[in-house]
């Protein structure tokens, strides 16, 4: 009775995400990238050795680090809001009145203002 | 907080504390605690900070010199900034107790190192798109500023594999090599994940005068010639190119 041979199962194939790790690897054992663990930084200690690093003049001053902006702690661009408008908000907030007429007036004023600061800007589009 | 830190000792500014006793946890409790605030406080984390500096700048610069030359003065800074604002997320379980000293700073300059790293990688992606705005999408590209847990080391990869893909990149073209190379920094083992926006491809593209679509092709053909050299390694149907 013949029997039929097993399909050969699919074979595997290198995915993107290995293919991603293996690069990263590859690149680790070539010194590439900083040591990343206790046990990478024990190798460069060692290599390293005794040596006195001197830093660059930029880098020697602790206090003038901190001084610098970093970008990535830069803070978000905040707009002030008329202080007199938010006072007179607070006051109505407050009393549970209305909004007075003028601070009203103000805040058509200042929308309609705004849609002509606008205009030239989305016109350049 | 710190048992070793004396105020006694600092001629300049008596009423600073001296941290040159302290341990990397009593440096790091003293700019957790302080760092931001304006009073005394600050004095003693900027204090600290300077310890800090003294013990770690230099291996840190030595590490970034070698890879990133003269990217590495920014890099360093920057990276130095991170760790004062960012005192606080630095998990001392993992340097208190039995860790001997010199345990404890291995551990810390692999979470210094690993915050470098990620520096390096927002300096290529960023550098030439300077001034850059906060957005949403760039405060979740902020580095990952988990210490490094030891045993949590990359697991043994296939050495044979990675012998062979190391062959391959060295083959590559130089600059092929390098936009590998920078590829690679935003690669996350963690969560296997390789994290470039296509805003990021085309800073990366300005420094070799390229476009975002040349550094895609770059990455897919290393990617594609990855999987044709190395499947019939792994018993498939691979055919090398």
């Amino acid at each position: 009775m013949p029997t039929q041979k097993p399909k050969p199962k699919a074979a595997p194939e290198l995915s993107e995400k290995d293919a991603e790790c293996l690069i990263y690897e590859a690149l680790k054992r070539e010194g590439k990238f900083l040591p990343q663990t206790p046990a990478e930084v024990a190798v460069a200690e060692a290599e390293l050795g005794d040596a006195e690093v001197e830093l660059p003049p930029a880098l020697r001053d602790p206090l003038a680090l901190l001084a610098r902006k970093s970008p990535s702690a830069a803070p978000l661009r905040t707009v002030m809001p008329d202080a007199s408008a938010v006072e007179n908000m607070a006051c109505a907030a407050k009393n549970g009145s209305d909004i007075p007429p003028d601070v009203l007036a103000q805040m058509d004023a200042d929308e309609a203002q705004a849609d002509i600061d606008k205009e030239p800007e989305d016109g350049k589009k | 907080m710190s048992e070793t830190a004396q105020g006694a000792d600092a001629p300049a500014q008596p009423h600073t504390l001296n941290f040159a006793n302290s341990s990397e946890v009593e440096l790091f409790e003293w700019m957790a605690t302080a760092a931001g605030h304006t009073d005394s406080r600050a004095d003693d984390a900027r204090a600290a900070f300077t310890e800090f500096h003294h013990r770690h700048a230099g291996f840190l610069f030595a590490q970034c010199v070698r890879r990133y030359q003269s990217a590495a003065e920014d890099i360093v800074a920057d990276a130095l900034l991170r760790v004062y604002e960012r005192s606080g997320s630095f998990d001392l379980n993992r340097i208190r107790g039995t860790v001997t000293q010199a345990d404890a700073r291995r551990r810390v300059r692999s979470w210094l190192c690993r915050i470098a790293h990620n520096v390096a990688a927002d300096y290529f992606a960023a550098r030439a798109r300077e001034p850059q705005l906060v957005t949403a999408e760039r405060i979740t590209t902020l580095p990952d500023v988990t210490c490094v847990d030891p045993a949590q080391d990359a697991p043994e990869a296939n050495a044979e594999l990675i012998e062979r893909v190391r062959e391959i990149v060295n083959e590559l073209p130089e600059r092929e090599r390098e936009i590998a190379w920078i590829i690679a920094h935003r690669w996350n083992r963690d969560n296997e994940q390789n994290r470039w926006s296509p805003e990021d491809y085309d800073a990366i593209g300005e420094q070799f005068g390229l476009t975002r679509e040349n550094i895609r092709q770059i990455r897919s053909r290393l990617i594609k010639k990855l999987r044709a050299l190395l499947t019939p390694a792994l018993g498939g149907s691979g055919t090398a190119a």
